[in-house]
């Protein structure tokens, strides 16, 4: 990346001390009103609303035109109707501007015309040395701060996943869906038409970012394939990139004149691109949620078999029937793990995986722990799923197992314990664990549930949701392991 | 286009086994080649205009004498002469006919995205019904050729079928790669079908090619 691209990423886009907001608006509701009053939110930072028909907007005072602003302006929000965007721009270039988000749309999307008014914006950010985002974009966001282009208030939680997309709802969305998983996100960006800075771009500055871990994308096209593979390749073996990638519009035309020509279908070489370059492709933001907090909560399994330890038979071979449709095998149980789980359970137990406790009595699930132990030590194995409680929801206790409240106290406390260990030989056998026995709907415990996020834990109600998230970490692994050689 | 003939002697030079192939202008040149190449053998018309030959009765196997082939060639260019009246006919292939083995299907074509792209799977003339291929973007590595030879869904074919064999895998991985190096050393080639590959345990053998060149 140049240099002056890094300085405007980092500096302009990012960590603006001041904005300017062009199209600002003292009506309520629009797009001119709520980015002026997103942005008073936050007081670090001056905001200079641009509106030639207003004195003073939310109460700051306006300015007549961009280049009227007696101080430097950082970053500048477009929200100006699209035919007077260019007009602008040139003059955020004249006003020696270096970063702007064009949130306007009725361009590129709208047909030729508009298309060749996006050539028009992109020549003009060109000459003028600076770079912007759109047009066509619902915003971006640095969390670390707090800053939001989004028009939105609130303060944002701040993370380490980054989100960028190609459909400005579909990014709320992520970053949301991301929320509600218990994941936080660096920076976030509604890339919009890319007439100027493209999905590559924001890539390769996301790459050096280092308040990003993981990043992620929605994609519906790539406007420069060969680009992407060769950021994608540097990339992924120091950060993963999970992307959700569309059907979308064709941008490939093709002349058919061979067997080959007529099959190759877009889709299946965009897939070819990602296993190439280690990049996880996933269906929707659902399973993008359930792979980056994978990737952020457990070691990337050695291998793809599975050790099952489930409280009776049929739950165990749901899920082993679950992990198989993902492609991943079911570990055969080492002598020694067969003697030790012997020495612990009825003889009733079928000697295999998956493990059945074969109906323990209520009183006997404090024998789960002990039960894992083995599985996780068990070299055979790289991937566990426990299908049996490791800690009790309290209501569940008292109200259906009649425990006392002294002995509930106890037993949450040995519990606690319990989940601490399974964190500690996650990380000493490098090996993920999920957790199973959660019924649909989150326990009425919410110390139990502070409990399991505060130590990372994959808690899953359904089989097949799990493996195949394990399927992708067990790809990536193996990728990785690949370009190392 | 290059025809058949001269594109399998390019594929040759790439590194990837051909079976004897010439071009036969003449009823009387098919025969006395067919009689240097060895019977059985195969005659296929050459034709920039025709791209399914079997359709229009534009190939004859199983020959094993002169006469038949003789017979054969008029017969070819009969067919496609009357299917295909205003195909430009440079003449007839003669081949030697191999062993039967798994048909295979590889090729290369241009995604505006991406560039030059490898494509992999089972062939034979069902390919476009059933699609059972992979792609891959060049260049290919090793690694991606052997995720690609295990993707196909017919997987288990290669691996041996029902009294036929298991084909040699490592050689597969190897000619996926010879192709992928080739399209990068000659960016002209636009477009490449090899189908069929005839694999085999002891390697494999391209028994049909079309190469298109830019200019």
């Amino acid at each position: 990346m140049l240099e002056n691209d890094l300085e405007i990423f980092e500096k302009h886009l990012f960590n603006p001390r001041s904005i300017a907001v062009i199209g600002a608006s003292n009506t309520p509701g629009s797009w001119g009103f709520n980015s002026v009053k997103g942005l008073l939110t936050n007081k670090r930072r001056r905001v200079y609303p641009v509106n030639p028909n207003a004195a003073e907007i939310l109460g700051v005072k306006a300015f007549h035109s961009v280049t009227d602003i007696p101080d430097p302006v950082d970053l500048a929000v477009i929200v100006v109707s699209e035919k007077r965007v260019p007009a602008v721009l040139r003059q955020c270039v004249s006003k020696g501007i270096k970063g702007a988000v064009i949130i306007t749309s009725g361009f590129g999307e709208m047909g030729k015309q508009g298309q060749k008014i996006e050539k028009e914006l992109g020549e003009i950010a060109r000459q003028g040395r600076m770079h912007f985002i759109g047009p066509n974009s619902l915003g971006h966001a640095n969390t670390k701060v707090q800053l939001s282009t989004f028009g939105l208030a609130g303060k944002m939680p701040v993370g380490s996943v980054a989100v960028l997309s190609q459909s400005g709802s579909t990014c709320a969305k992520i970053v949301r869906n991301l929320e509600g998983t218990g994941i936080a996100c660096s920076k976030y960006i509604s890339t919009g038409n890319e007439a100027d800075l493209r999905m590559e771009d924001y890539l390769e500055y996301l790459a050096q970012d280092d308040n990003t871990k993981v990043i992620t994308a929605y994609i519906e096209g790539l406007r420069d394939g060969r680009r992407f593979i060769e950021l994608a390749k540097k990339i992924t073996p120091h950060k993963p990139i999970v992307v959700v990638k569309a059907g979308g519009t064709d941008v490939s035309a093709r002349a058919v004149m061979s067997h080959t020509g007529a099959m190759a279908g877009t889709d299946a070489i965009y897939t070819a691109a990602f296993k190439q370059t280690g990049v996880i492709r996933v269906e929707d933001e659902d399973e993008l949620c359930d792979v980056v907090y994978a990737l952020l909560s457990c070691p990337l399994p050695r291998n793809n078999r599975v050790g099952i330890l489930s409280l009776g038979g049929g739950p165990g071979a749901l899920t082993a029937e679950s992990c198989e449709k993902e492609g991943l095998t079911i570990g055969t149980l080492k002598p020694s793990t067969v003697k030790k789980l012997d020495s612990l359970l009825s003889s009733r137990w079928p000697r295999r995986n998956p493990v059945d406790m074969a109906g323990p009595s209520a009183a006997e699930f404090s024998l789960t722990a002990e039960l894992l132990w083995p599985l996780i030590e068990d070299d055979n194995m790289d991937i566990i799923f426990l299908l049996s409680p490791i800690a009790m929801d309290k209501g569940m206790l008292t109200s259906r197992m009649g425990v006392k409240a002294e002995e509930v106290a106890e037993r949450v406390k040995r519990d606690e314990k319990n989940i601490r260990l399974v964190r500690e030989k996650i990380e000493q056998y490098g090996k993920p664990v999920i957790l199973m026995w959660q019924w649909r709907g989150s326990s009425g415990d919410s110390d139990l549930g502070k409990l399991l996020q505060r130590e990372r834990m994959m808690v899953y109600s359904n089989a097949r949701q799990a493996a195949r998230v394990m399927r992708h970490l067990v790809w990536y692994r193996r990728y990785l392991e690949h370009v190392k050689t | 286009m290059l025809n058949e003939v001269e594109a399998k002697k390019l594929l040759e030079q790439a590194g990837i086994p051909v079976n004897d192939t010439r071009l036969a202008r003449t009823k009387s040149e098919a025969s006395s080649l067919s009689r240097e190449i060895g019977f059985p053998v195969a005659l296929k018309i050459v034709s920039p205009d025709v791209v399914h030959k079997s359709d229009v009765g534009g190939v004859k196997v199983g020959l094993v004498n002169t006469a038949q082939v003789q017979k054969a060639y008029t017969e070819i260019v009969g067919s496609v002469k009357e299917k295909v009246p205003d195909a430009t006919i440079e003449g007839v292939s003669v081949q030697k006919m191999g062993r039967p083995g798994v048909e295979i299907i590889i090729g290369v074509t241009e995604d505006a995205q991406f560039g030059p792209v490898i494509m992999f799977g089972l062939g034979g003339i069902w390919v476009e019904a059933i699609k059972d291929v992979v792609f891959r973007v060049i260049p290919v590595t090793t690694w991606d050729a052997e995720e690609m030879v295990r993707e196909i869904k017919g997987f288990a074919v290669l691996q041996g079928y029902r009294g036929q064999e298991a084909v040699d895998l490592s050689f597969l991985v190897k000619l996926i790669t010879r192709i992928s190096e080739f399209i990068e050393k000659n960016p002209r080639v636009k477009e490449l079908d090899i189908n069929p590959l005839i694999a085999y345990a002891d390697g494999a053998v391209a028994v049909d090619a079309r190469i298109v060149v830019n200019q």
